[in-house]
């Protein structure tokens, strides 16, 4: 029904700010990992968001209950920043001068991409309750 | 329909063509047939919903969002097919209530 497409693309907004705050959630818990498992530090991550218009990708080819106008993440990156070096010889991954490589992640940036991930959310959520109320309008001229 | 004649004060006899409205034509299903695909739609919907439910309690939903989008358009197709019905059974008592 034509109703329920603004219920759609509010829930691929809904879905699509949770998987950021989830890539937000992981920077943050590994601001200080030195060892992943490429033996490198930790990098932060980033999402990589996508209109679905309708004209790039066929009905057939999107995942299941994607909304055509919604948006989805496509892929999540590694950002390319400098990486912090702490000099700290005694530490396991310190390289021969000394120097220990830290990620990149900044825990202030962080927490405003999560003020503006958890409003982007909210935002989200009014204009499903919106589209809500607006099908219970309509309802209620059946009446 | 027959054409309306018109008597004018004068006596002479004016024709005055009739107003033509776009033919209706009838759709290729019929009413039951359109309540019953509306009714199964509602009741797959149900389904889904059902489904989706069940995968949240038992939190082996990977798309919460979409789950709860899934419930709402349950819900309210739900909603409008209740409507509906109060609708047919409100003129199906009006016809009987009709004095023979």
């Amino acid at each position: 029904m034509d109703l329920f497409r603004a219920l759609d693309i509010s829930a691929s907004g809904l879905a699509a700010q949770r998987a950021r705050m989830d890539v937000i959630a992981e920077n943050l818990a590994n601001s200080e990992t030195t060892l992943t498992a490429t033996g490198a530090a930790y990098r932060r991550k980033a999402v990589l968001l996508e209109a679905m218009d309708g004209r790039a990708f066929p009905a057939i080819l999107r995942p299941q209950g994607a909304a055509d106008g919604g948006v989805q993440v496509t892929r999540v990156m590694e950002t390319l920043d400098a990486p912090r070096r702490v000099h700290e010889p005694g530490h396991p991954q310190a390289g021969p001068d000394g120097f220990v490589t830290f990620p990149n992640v900044n825990p202030l940036t962080e927490m405003v991409d999560m003020l503006a991930t958890t409003r982007a959310y909210e935002a989200n959520a009014t204009a499903f309750q919106a589209a809500k109320s607006m099908g219970a309008k309509l309802l209620e001229l059946l009446r | 329909m027959a054409d309306l004649r018109i008597l004018p004060a004068e006596g002479a006899t004016r024709t005055v063509t009739p107003l033509r409205f776009p033919e209706l034509r009838p759709s290729a299903e019929n009413f039951g047939a359109a309540l019953g695909r509306a009714v199964a739609e509602v009741d797959s919907l149900q389904n889904q919903a059902q489904e989706v439910a069940g995968a949240l309690v038992a939190g082996q939903a990977d798309d919460t969002a979409q789950a709860v989008a899934m419930i709402e358009k349950a819900n309210i197709s739900f909603q409008f097919a209740l409507q509906i019905r109060n609708k047919l059974l409100e003129a199906y008592q009006e016809v009987m209530r009709m004095p023979v």
